[in-house]
C-alpha cells in the first residue's frame, strides 16, 4: 500500500466529550491508520466512527463495550477500536488523548501473524513518540 | 510538546466532523449507534442482575461461545430471539419498533407506541 504523505491537519480523527483521538505520524510523515481508513467502505468507516464516538464519550471509570474496543497489550497499554474484522490500535498519549497508530485485520478467533505485527507496530510507534515528543521532534515538524 | 498542547494550537476539523457530511456515512454510524445503545442497555441490565455471560450461558442451554461471541461480537449481529432470550433471564423486554423516517410520522408512531405500552 503506497503511503501519503500528511501534515498536523490530517491528525485530528475524533474530539469527543473525554477523549480525542488522533492518528500516529511517523517519521516518513505517513500516517498509516488513515491511509487504512481511506481505503475502507463507508459501512465499515461508519463503524470506526462510531466506535470512536462510543469510546470517546465514555466518562473516566465508564468500561467501553468489548464489542468495539478491545485490551491487544498491556503493558505498554495498546487498545484496538474495532468493527466486525477491523482494528485499530492505539495508545494513551496522555490526559486524554490516544493515538491509533494502525491497522489489521482479524481473521481468525485468536490473533494471526499480521495482528501480532501490527501490535509490535503500535508498541514501537509508542516507544518513538514517548521519545520525539520528549525531544520536541513529533508536533514541531515542519 | 504533549498532544493536548499541541491540539489546542491546531485548527480545523476532525476526520469525524468531515465524514458526516457525507450523508451516507451519516445514516450508517446513525445505525452504529443505535446497535451501541442496544448493547449498553444489555450490558447494563446484566451488571444490575450482576450476571455474567457464562450464567446467561448456563441460564439458556447454549455455550458460553455463544453468549461471548454475542457480546463481544456486536449483539446487533444475533438473533432477535437470541436478543430476547438473554433479555428475559435478565427480567427484562425488548421492544422492537420499526419507525418510519419522516420526522412528523416519526414522532405519531413513538407516541402511539408509547400510549399502547401505557
Amino acid at each position: 500500500m503506497s503511503r501519503k504523505r500528511r501534515s498536523a491537519e490530517d491528525l485530528d480523527l475524533y474530539e469527543g466529550a473525554y477523549k480525542a483521538f488522533e492518528w500516529y505520524w511517523d517519521a516518513q510523515d505517513s500516517m498509516p491508520g488513515l491511509d487504512a481508513y481511506e481505503l475502507l467502505d463507508p459501512l465499515a468507516r461508519a463503524g470506526v466512527l462510531a466506535a470512536f464516538e462510543h469510546w470517546g464519550c465514555l466518562a473516566p471509570g465508564e468500561r467501553p463495550l468489548e464489542s468495539r474496543v478491545n485490551e491487544e497489550h498491556t503493558d505498554p497499554l495498546i487498545l484496538a477500536v474495532k468493527t466486525g474484522d477491523h482494528r485499530f490500535p492505539a495508545f494513551h498519549a496522555g490526559r486524554d488523548v490516544w493515538v491509533v497508530t494502525g491497522y489489521y485485520r482479524k481473521r481468525a478467533r485468536k490473533l494471526d501473524k499480521v495482528g501480532k505485527r501490527e501490535i509490535r507496530r503500535a508498541i514501537a510507534a509508542h516507544a518513538d513518540y514517548e521519545l520525539k515528543v520528549e525531544q520536541g521532534t513529533y508536533y514541531e515538524r515542519t | 510538546m504533549n498532544a493536548r498542547d499541541a491540539r489546542e494550537r491546531r485548527s480545523g476539523s476532525t476526520l469525524f466532523e468531515r465524514e458526516m457530511v457525507n450523508a451516507e456515512i451519516r445514516e450508517h454510524v446513525g445505525a452504529e449507534r443505535a446497535d451501541i445503545s442496544l448493547e449498553l442497555q444489555v450490558r447494563d441490565a446484566m451488571d444490575a442482575a450482576k450476571m455474567t455471560a457464562a450464567d446467561l450461558a448456563r441460564m439458556l442451554s447454549v455455550p458460553r461461545s455463544t453468549i461471548s461471541r454475542d457480546l463481544k461480537g456486536g449483539l446487533s449481529n444475533a438473533k432477535l430471539g437470541r436478543v430476547r432470550a438473554i433479555a428475559d433471564k435478565l427480567n427484562y423486554d425488548v421492544f422492537p419498533l420499526v419507525l418510519p423516517r419522516d420526522p412528523r410520522a416519526r414522532r405519531l408512531a413513538v407516541a402511539a407506541y408509547l400510549e399502547k405500552l401505557r
